[in-house]
């Protein structure tokens, strides 16, 4: 257990301690790191973790007949049982380290989507997803022609899960869906999706991205087929990302890349492929970088996500509370359950000039689109301003950007 | 919360008996609806600390026992999860507290 929270307690400054990046000083003003769901500071235990793996463990995985080979192989797999314990696999071997969320569904559309959806068949999504969940299966559209249907939210961002329903039908092939907007913030509730998907034999993949950041996730719970998720966000190194699949897909589906690691024998006249998860990991993995996200799975459960709930709900309330204050901000996805990011525009001011000027205040915000464009033109915006919350975060640093926003008010009045 | 994605979102409480009391542990899990409704009588059965939210003790400073008794105000979902602001009013305190920390008062699942 972190001593942060040995006594019940959540001792945040103690947590930011381990964070160096945090002490550093931007434009002569302390940093406030809001820009968590776009990538999220790194803690010493995954930075001492990378410079250990590469001082000391380094080598190339599998197959290797020295000692180094195979502490980098140990450590690279037990990355992966961290990992399946994590999302609480049944098999390690489900678990598929990638590049990041992106490349995994990249993966999934082009094996396991490919493979099954035609012209005509329709794959739905909510309008809530990131492109990251959009261009993958717009490729679909444009090769293949299938055609995508979008699951709507109402004006406060709220899931509309009998909307939802309707749009189930014979030609669904797939649901492909956020567990948590990195927009809005809004929380689908994905076990619902999931459960009225498989009522009609439907396979359904959850781009937890965001949700695996801040909820407990159970993917035998939850009965997905697909998960995803990305280290960076999760405190570990950029360029690490994985998928869960259920292991009776996976051992049905073609390879996505090829190259050395993911074959079992290769002629001048064919090739046959090896078992998942290597059959999806072509190449020399991302061995360093699954080490560290290992590393930031253990720290995040170290903490607790319970603890780090509770923490980034006080400062969601509170963000909130203060952002109301400012009469020229309004708020956008304010639904019944969302996680800790608030997203706003400002009165008279475009989100990246605003953004622009709280930066001379040190506070690090994300403004634009977030890359969901299909949400803004849902809300009619071209662009917001989001701050996002981490569990290092204060309630001093929301008042900091509570009070950097007041002064850009007062500039573009 | 409206009652229309109340009643959708029907969450799975843990009810956990006292272990030490009963030398065994008995995990029921049971569906609801709108128990622990605002307005409720609970009854804790953790120990609920002073995370540094509460200013007026220190943290790690127990701000509930077992035992104590409390009246539900609002309850509200938060990242999937379901949790209840109960106000204690004995000491003066309101916490937010998770359903297997509590039970209803007056019930077979009140060990009081």
């Amino acid at each position: 257990m972190h001593p942060a929270v040995s006594n019940g307690s959540y001792d945040v400054n103690r947590v930011r301690q381990d964070f160096p990046i945090l002490s550093m000083q931007v434009h002569g003003k302390n940093l406030v790191y809001l820009d968590n769901a776009a990538s999220a500071q790194k803690p010493n235990a995954v930075l001492d973790r990378l410079t250990q793996a590469y001082a000391s463990e380094y080598a190339n995985v599998h197959r290797g007949l020295h000692y180094l080979a195979n502490a980098a192989t140990e450590a690279y797999e037990g990355a992966r049982d961290k990992v399946a314990r994590f999302l609480n696999a049944e098999r390690r071997e489900e678990v598929i380290f990638t590049r990041g969320a992106t490349e995994a569904i990249n993966l999934v559309a082009q094996t396991f989507g490919r493979e099954r959806i035609g012209a005509g068949d329709e794959i739905v999504l909510s309008i809530m997803e990131h492109h990251s969940n959009i261009v993958p299966w717009h490729f679909l559209r444009e090769r293949q022609g299938a055609v995508i249907r979008w699951a709507p939210v109402d004006d406060d961002g709220n899931f509309l899960i009998d909307e939802f329903a309707k749009l189930l039908n014979a030609r669904t092939r797939l649901v492909a869906i956020t567990q948590m907007s990195n927009v809005l913030g809004s929380v689908v509730p994905v076990k619902e999706v999931i459960g009225l998907a498989h009522a009609r034999g439907i396979p359904v993949l959850v781009d937890g991205s965001q949700a695996a950041v801040h909820m407990d996730v159970d993917v035998r719970d939850l009965d997905c087929d697909f998960y995803v998720i990305t280290g960076h966000k999760l405190y570990g190194p950029t360029g690490i990302g994985a998928l869960y699949g259920k292991y009776q897909h996976l051992a049905t589906m073609s390879p996505f890349n090829g190259g050395g690691e993911m074959i079992r024998e290769v002629s001048c006249e064919t090739v046959t492929y090896g078992e998942p998860p290597h059959r999806f990991e072509a190449g020399t993995p991302p061995i360093v970088q699954a080490i560290g996200l290992g590393a930031a799975v253990d720290y995040v459960q170290s903490i607790g996500k319970e603890r780090i709930r509770r923490h980034e709900r006080s400062l969601l309330t509170y963000a909130q509370e203060r952002l109301r204050g400012i009469n020229s901000l309004r708020i956008i996805g304010t639904a019944a359950d969302k996680g800790a990011l608030v997203s706003f525009e400002m009165k008279n001011a475009h989100a990246h000039d605003f953004a622009t000027v709280i930066d001379r205040s040190g506070v690090a915000v994300r403004a634009g689109t977030h890359c969901a464009m299909p949400l803004l033109d849902r809300f009619g915006v071209t662009a917001t301003c989001r701050a996002s919350f981490a569990l290092y975060n204060t309630l001093e640093e929301v008042d900091a950007l509570a009070e950097a926003l007041v002064k850009a008010q007062e500039l573009f009045s | 919360m409206s009652d229309r994605i109340a009643a959708r979102q029907r969450p799975v409480a843990r009810i956990v008996c006292d272990a030490r009391r009963r030398r065994t542990v008995r995990n029921m899990e049971r569906r609801f609806t709108g128990e622990f409704a605002s307005g409720e009588p609970v009854r804790a059965t953790a120990v609920i600390r002073n995370d540094g939210m509460y200013p007026h003790k220190d943290v790690g400073e127990p701000l509930v026992h077992p035992g104590d008794t409390g009246v539900v105000r609002e309850s509200w979902r938060f990242l999937g999860e379901i949790y209840y602001t109960v106000e204690f009013v004995a000491r003066s305190v309101f916490v937010i507290m998770r359903g297997h920390e509590m039970v209803r008062m007056g019930t077979a699942f009140d060990a009081a």
